[in-house]
């Protein structure tokens, strides 16, 4: 009895060459599992119901491979992490980064994805809540200084609550430099200067790779900032954005997290650049790194330059599976550095 | 001084029970303090513990001096006159005699390493860059110590056949000491680079160079032909000579630069290499139809079949024999998953080099017992049964 799949077995999910997303929400939210053939894998909302996940070059350089949740036993084993994950991700009604981000604190709190996530997501948690209260008191603030100092009532109260959920992690106020995603964002500004000189270095194979990070970093940035400008423009006046709340709340939530959305899969990204692993070549790290940016969609107002995608060489596609013996390099070793990814990008800036 | 100890028993029947994680920081406590005394024999009884944790050696300056050639040192008993090889007894003769002659410098460098261990690879890089080539012009002009026949065991006539082509090799220290650590195209630049500066000095020096080069890269058919092309070119067999001794050596005890008594991450890299090694000469060979290499391969990769096989069951084992009486500190929980993953590198080397039942067996062994450990708390555990066996397995394994 084989105890555990080195190599999974393929189910042939649905690919697609040259695939760009027309919404952020067809790309789908990047969750960090922990099972290595889900690395990079972002999960969304299937047109016919339930979820679906979307699969980094599952078919060779440049696709995308869409697979229904419920099938993905058939493509490998997932870890207990994932398992437990997977039940708290599709029980959302409403998938967005922030939502998966939670989910994924909540699952990462109870152990399973090592002590180092789960301190990470303790303190992640403990940070979240401290924003959320900041950016109440400040929409509370606000909404006295348009209402002559009046006690607002129930239903303000309760919808300045709401809204301090989204505008939390944009950091309102004096939090707008220290919040989750202006560090978050900072946090990936700097890649091109944090990026190890091994990966930087040289001329020739890999700089193309290098280039086209370096520059979906900066688009990322530039989108982000005006985004998170724009998230804090609309928390300016607390009446105006209660009256949009109140008849648009879908709308006006899109327009706050529309950063999340930018960022998301980032801060994941920059761990992975920080902490590469010496015993995966600069070949194998290039490539995953290129594999697993999420594309920007349409709806973003750009698109991302891509990187090149040479076809991997056996020896490296079997180094990022964790399935080359001589490198040292097992699956189990691949979770171990995933459990490490996810504990940093609860935390972004550390 | 008896009644001192005596008291110290209970500390010590505590310490027995205490975690890896907090023994090391003993150590490092221990190792402090300026007077060593009834804390030396409060640890005596842990040293087997301790040699397997390996807490990060001090760097001394003899320890500086040969750490380019390392993997070339063996205990004196192994060694012999045509082994491409560094006996253990000649470094402490050969690091004073080193200190003798280099005098205030040898004082500013000691002084420099004092508080550093041979992890502080930057520091040794930098300190050995002004050491090993002052070293090898020092040692090359200099005769027998006084102290050598009655240290190292061997004639005085023993000491240029041995000190010259180690002097060849320290004066190549830092590209020595570096190139396990450089991309793979400049380590075979780099190699290329060492091998002709060997061969220029002749068979014993080219294969120590070899000997080193093959235990660190993985290419070991590219090394052998850039041997031997580069004794051809200076018109000399010395590389068949050469090759034929580095393997010669290498596969008659394929073991004998493997840790024995190691922590198990340190093991399982030092048999991977060895295994890969051994699939790069066992190539060569079967290409170059000598069917006694092919021989010699086989008898050496069943050698190394054994030692893994060895190695694997006694990870196994302290992976489970954790000290009963306290609850598992977090370091401690950390130290067993490392152990763990190991474990599973080398299963997946073990079962290349032989059959893979035994290896499975004791991993289900393993986890099975690991999952009713109450020292350890209910979700350590299974991530521990998972790194081992995997996730389905695990869970079926779980008691009710």
């Amino acid at each position: 009895m084989e105890l555990d799949a080195a190599a999974p077995t393929l189910a042939v999910p649905r690919s697609i060459q040259g695939w760009q997303p027309l919404a952020f929400r067809d790309r789908g939210v990047v969750v960090p599992f922990t099972t290595p053939a889900l690395t990079g894998a972002r999960l969304r909302a299937a047109e016919r119901g339930g979820f679906e996940l979307v699969l980094p070059e599952v078919a060779g350089p440049g696709s995308v491979g869409i697979l229904a949740w419920e099938r993905v036993g058939t493509l490998c084993s997932l870890t207990l992490f994932d398992r437990r994950l997977g039940a708290r991700l599709t029980a959302l009604t409403r998938l967005t980064p922030a939502a998966v981000r939670h989910a994924v604190c909540a699952e990462a709190a109870e152990g399973l994805a090592g002590p180092e996530a789960q301190e990470a997501a303790l303190a992640a948690r403990e940070a979240a809540a401290a924003e959320i209260e900041q950016a109440r008191a400040d929409l509370l603030v606000e909404w006295r200084a348009g209402a002559d100092g009046a006690a607002p009532p129930q239903a303000v109260l309760s919808a300045l609550a709401d809204l301090a959920v989204l505008l939390g992690p944009v950091g309102v106020g004096a939090a707008a430099a220290t919040a989750r995603l202006p560090r978050a964002l900072a946090l990936v500004a700097a890649l091109p200067d944090q990026m190890p000189e091994r990966l930087r270095a040289g001329q020739g194979a890999g700089a193309a790779e290098v280039a086209a990070i370096v520059g979906a970093a900066g688009q990322v940035s530039t989108a982000a900032t005006a985004a998170l400008a724009a998230a804090r423009a609309l928390a300016k006046d607390a009446a105006p954005l209660l009256r949009r709340w109140t008849a648009a709340p879908g709308e006006t939530a899109d327009a706050i997290g529309r950063a999340e959305w930018l960022l998301d899969g980032w801060p994941w990204l920059c761990r992975l650049v920080a902490g590469a692993d010496g015993r995966i070549s600069r070949t194998a790290l290039l490539a995953e790194l290129a594999a697993l940016m999420p594309p920007l969609p349409r709806e973003a107002g750009g698109s991302m330059p891509a990187p090149p995608r040479p076809e991997l060489a056996p020896s490296v596609r079997d180094l990022l599976r964790g399935a080359d013996w001589r490198s040292g390099v097992t699956p189990q070793d691949l979770i171990a550095r995933n459990e490490r990814l996810l504990a940093g990008a609860l935390l972004p800036a550390g | 001084m008896i009644q001192a100890v005596a008291d110290l028993n209970p500390l010590r029947r505590e310490l027995l029970s205490v975690g890896d994680a907090r023994l090391r920081r003993v150590v490092r406590v221990v190792d402090a303090l300026p007077e060593r005394g009834a804390a030396d024999a409060l640890i005596a009884p842990l040293r087997p513990r301790l040699a397997r944790l390996r807490p990060p050696r001090a760097l001394s300056l003899t320890r500086l001096l040969f750490a380019p050639v390392e993997s070339l040192i063996v205990p004196a008993a192994v060694w012999s006159p045509k082994s491409p090889a560094i006996p253990r007894p000649l470094l402490r003769v050969l690091g004073q005699d080193v200190r003798t002659a280099l005098a205030a410098e040898a004082d500013a460098l000691q002084a420099r390493v004092a508080s550093a261990t041979m992890a502080d690879t930057a520091l040794l890089a930098e300190c050995g860059a002004t050491l090993w080539p002052r070293a090898a012009e020092l040692l090359r002009s200099r005769p027998a110590p006084a102290d050598w026949s009655a240290t190292t065991g061997l004639p005085d006539a023993a000491h240029p056949a041995i000190v010259r082509p180690l002097c060849v090799l320290l004066a190549e220290g830092s590209m020595l000491y570096r190139i396990a650590t450089v991309p793979p195209a400049a380590a075979m630049a780099d190699a290329e680079q060492l091998l002709r500066i060997a061969a220029a000095d002749g068979a014993p020096a080219l294969a120590m160079m070899l000997t080193l080069l093959l235990r660190r890269l993985p290419r070991a058919q590219r090394l052998i032909q850039l041997a031997e092309g580069a004794a051809a070119a200076r018109g000399s067999d010395a590389g068949v000579v050469a090759t034929q001794r580095a393997l010669d050596y290498l596969l008659g005890d394929i073991t004998a630069a493997l840790p024995t008594d190691a922590a198990l991450p340190h093991a399982e890299e030092g048999i991977r290499r060895a295994a890969r090694l051994l699939e790069h000469l066992q190539a060569a060979a079967n290409a170059a139809q000598r069917s006694a290499r092919v021989a010699q391969v086989r008898a050496a990769r069943e050698q190394l079949a054994e030692h893994c096989r060895d190695q694997f069951t006694a990870g196994a084992e302290r992976l489970t024999a954790a000290p009963p009486n306290a609850a598992a500190e977090p370091e401690e929980v950390a130290t067993l998953e490392d152990t763990a993953r190991a474990l599973r590198r080398l299963d997946v080397v073990g079962r290349r080099l032989s059959e893979a039942a035994p290896y499975e067996r004791t991993l289900r062994a393993t986890a099975a017992r690991l999952l009713t450990n109450q020292r350890l708390a209910v979700t350590d555990r299974l991530r521990l049964a998972e790194i081992l066996v995997g996730p389905e397995a695990a869970l079926a394994m779980l008691p009710d």
